[in-house]
């Protein structure tokens, strides 16, 4: 007789077995698995159940009046967005950089293009140079940490390739190609959708803006092919193999 | 009729913010419970709650409407609970560090005492179960929580964790075994 696993006895005492009846038949009739499984109790039933203290009838509202203020927090203007992107926390994204100092002369300009159109309105153009510091000093911050994360991740980067063999290394190199390249389309996308919010926004702008625009993607460009080579020239650097490599760290 | 969750989660996407409050109200007991579990304390439960609404609202876009709102909150409420467990000054750490001692502690506690006082083994249960729980990977903890503290059912668990049944099954059996391999012991002793 093919006595009860331990699996199917603790998945009998959580009441998540699929063949419930076959157990409780078996256990009916084996005093070695009955033993087993009464053991199997004993220790689960030892378990103190520490009370979870308890919340009054209002926590949701209290938690909310916390949470609120913060919330406003979380609206992010749409260049920061650039570097939360949800599919790719991980990607480093030191070509981001020139793309970000592009934009700060974009904002530049911009910010000439307005202050040239002579608007009837002081406080209007007065608001608009503000806008425009705000917008340079975002765009600098962002940089700023686009260049530290990058440096970073190409450091972590150089450390985990000089661990690995060459032929895996190359693997990854490869992975990091491919996520680069979806990375890129993505920005593209980006740059476009980020146009067409200033189009809208900034009709008579438009021009100066394109030709920067145009200016950037040709920037993103050459940074991306230098990613890669730096990511083949690491490849091609890396020693014999170390400990057996594996890809999902 | 109360709205469903994705159809307020749809509101606050279409830039309704205090909408929001409605899922905070909602969900905010149970997030706890399981941020307790988890954690092991309270004031870090409430912490995670709120880090969890924060995160829940900064990534709704992320949310796929098909599936549980719940489950989804749940599996931040357990990514902040690990995040924070990580983050512990190494006081904690080391009180972990320290439980392989406690056997010392318990031999000479059942030296002395001839049938072991039952508070002292609960407490020391209490412990043992704490550094077992610290002990096990992120799934294990997670589906042994909500398992045998909480009674939930193991599709839930599946989604929290995003796996399927058995997956979440097996994450149960692993949860199970090894706390078993801590208590087993001790409990041995008061026999
Ligand atoms: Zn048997």
């Amino acid at each position: 007789m093919k006595h009860l696993s331990d699996e199917q006895l603790v998945f009998h005492h959580y009441q998540v077995s699929d063949d419930g009846h076959s157990v409780e038949a078996h256990l009916a009739g084996c005093e070695a698995c009955r033993a087993r499984y009464q053991a199997l109790q004993d220790v689960l039933s030892a378990i103190p159940v520490t009370p979870v203290p308890e919340r009054s009838a209002d926590y949701g509202r209290q938690v909310w009046q916390r949470l609120q203020p913060r919330l406003d927090e979380c609206v992010v203007p749409f260049w920061r967005r650039l570097f939360e992107r949800p599919s790719l926390p991980s990607l480093p994204r030191w070509w981001l950089a020139p793309a970000m100092t592009a934009l700060v002369l974009a904002a530049f300009l911009v910010g000439l293009f307005w202050s040239r159109s002579r608007a009837q309105d002081t406080l209007a153009s007065r608001l608009r140079q503000e806008l425009r510091q705000e917008l340079v000093a975002d765009f600098q911050s962002a940089l700023n940490r686009s260049q530290e994360r990058s440096s970073n991740a190409l450091a972590a980067l150089e450390a985990r390739l000089a661990n690995d063999s060459k032929a895996e290394a190359r693997q990854l190199v490869q992975a990091l190609h491919d996520m680069l390249g979806r990375a890129r389309a993505e920005d593209r996308q980006m740059l476009l959708a980020m146009f067409r919010n200033w189009e809208e926004d900034n009709a008579a702008a438009y021009v100066t803006l394109r030709q920067d625009l145009e200016e950037l993607a040709s920037l993103t460009d050459k940074e991306m092919r230098r990613a890669r080579s730096i990511l083949v020239e690491l490849a091609a650097q890396t020693p014999p193999p170390d400990p057996p490599f594996r890809i999902n760290k | 009729m109360e709205d469903s969750d994705t159809a307020v989660v749809r509101q606050v996407r279409a830039g309704d913010k205090d909408a929001f409050r409605v899922l905070v109200e909602r969900h905010s007991h149970a997030l706890f419970r399981l941020a307790y579990r988890m954690t092991g304390n309270e004031h870090d439960a409430d912490d995670v709650v709120q880090e969890t609404f924060l995160r829940a609202f900064r990534h709704l876009n992320r949310f796929e409407p098909a599936r549980s709102f719940g489950a989804w909150l749940h599996r931040i409420t357990v990514n902040c609970s690990i995040n924070l467990l990580h983050q512990r000054p190494p006081q904690v750490e080391t009180s972990q560090a320290c439980t392989p001692l406690a056997a010392d502690a318990l031999d000479s506690l059942a030296a002395t005492t001839p049938s072991p006082d039952g508070a002292a083994i609960h407490a020391e249960l209490q412990q043992r179960v704490q550094a077992a729980l610290g002990r096990l990977s992120a799934g294990e903890r997670t589906a042994f929580v909500l398992r045998h503290f909480e009674g939930e059912s193991i599709e839930h668990i599946g989604a929290v964790l995003g796996v399927g049944t058995s997956a979440a099954k097996q994450y149960v059996f692993r949860g199970v075994q090894k706390v078993r391999r801590e208590l087993e012991p001790l409990l041995s002793l008061t026999r």
